[in-house]
């Protein structure tokens, strides 16, 4: 899905944001933190395939939530609630 | 006594050989560039600010020298380089350098050497800010024009490569280059004195 804002939270503080691309594809990056992050897209996600298995879906499904392990995560899939 | 006699050697050597202007003063403004695919170039503006450097000749045409330069940008792009603004990138340079003198006006200077980098961004939901430092090797050239009938006050110009390295982990290789390693090209033009 194209041009969904895509924002990226440790805390309330937003570390960065973007918006897909054309193919539904998106990149973040910003400063680092040690803490918990909330990858987080307000749509209902489905199913999502990250590349590290503690990554969890948010009670309100409205989010991803990145383990303060890692400072790098891919996801090849997140499906969305039609 | 024998540091004594160390001192005062060293001291008419720097006397005795004062034919020519040994030192210069310089102070200049500054223009950088992120080049590349990293995380400067992509998410950062071109910076601008000033430097401040001395240099001494202490052979026939070689010499070393130092600087300092503060130079201040925006972010251009909040997905490469996160929810920050005003970042500032601060170098204390040191290197060696080669004077090449063409003509009575005209000289030329290769410089080549290492720096300590800072790079400090300021977020908009803490008063802490967030900064980076790290190593960088240098590469560069100057050109001198005398304004002056003695050469003592000079136009200086010149590009610099500086390539950059901070200390970023993470846990995939290829990402942790794009946000750890980065070419920024300088330009400068400023004014030296010499003495």
């Amino acid at each position: 899905m194209a041009n969904i804002p895509v924002k990226l939270y440790a805390e309330d503080i937003l570390i960065s944001e973007t918006h897909t691309d054309a193919s539904g594809n998106f990149k973040l990056g910003g400063p680092g933190t040690t803490k918990e992050k909330t990858l987080f897209l307000n749509r209902k996600i489905i199913s999502f395939s990250p590349s590290d298995p503690e990554c969890r879906l948010d009670y309100d499904s409205l989010s991803i939530i990145l383990p303060a392990k890692n400072t790098a995560f891919k996801f090849p899939q997140i499906v969305f609630e039609p | 006594m024998k540091s004594f006699l160390f001192i005062f050697i060293l001291f008419s050597g720097i006397c005795l050989s004062q034919e020519t202007d040994k030192f210069a003063f310089e102070l200049k403004g500054n223009t950088l560039t992120g080049m590349g695919s990293n995380f400067i170039a992509d998410g950062t503006n071109t910076f601008t600010g000033f430097g401040v450097g001395f240099t001494g000749n202490f052979l026939k045409n070689i010499g070393l020298g130092i600087e300092f330069n503060k130079s201040y940008s925006e972010v251009s792009d909040v997905s490469v380089f996160g929810d920050l603004h005003s970042p500032q990138f601060t170098t204390f340079d040191y290197y060696a350098l080669y004077r090449y003198q063409a003509n009575n006006r005209l000289s030329f200077e290769g410089n080549i050497g290492g720096g300590y980098a800072k790079l400090k961004s300021y977020s908009n939901y803490r008063t802490k800010n967030f900064s980076e430092s790290g190593n960088a090797f240098l590469v560069g050239a100057k050109a001198m024009y005398g304004l002056t009938k003695n050469n003592n006050l000079q136009l200086v110009a010149g590009p610099r490569f500086y390539f950059l390295s901070t200390f970023t982990e993470m846990n995939d290789p290829k990402i942790e280059k794009y946000y750890s390693k980065s070419t920024l090209l300088n330009l400068s033009l400023g004014l030296r004195i010499c003495f």
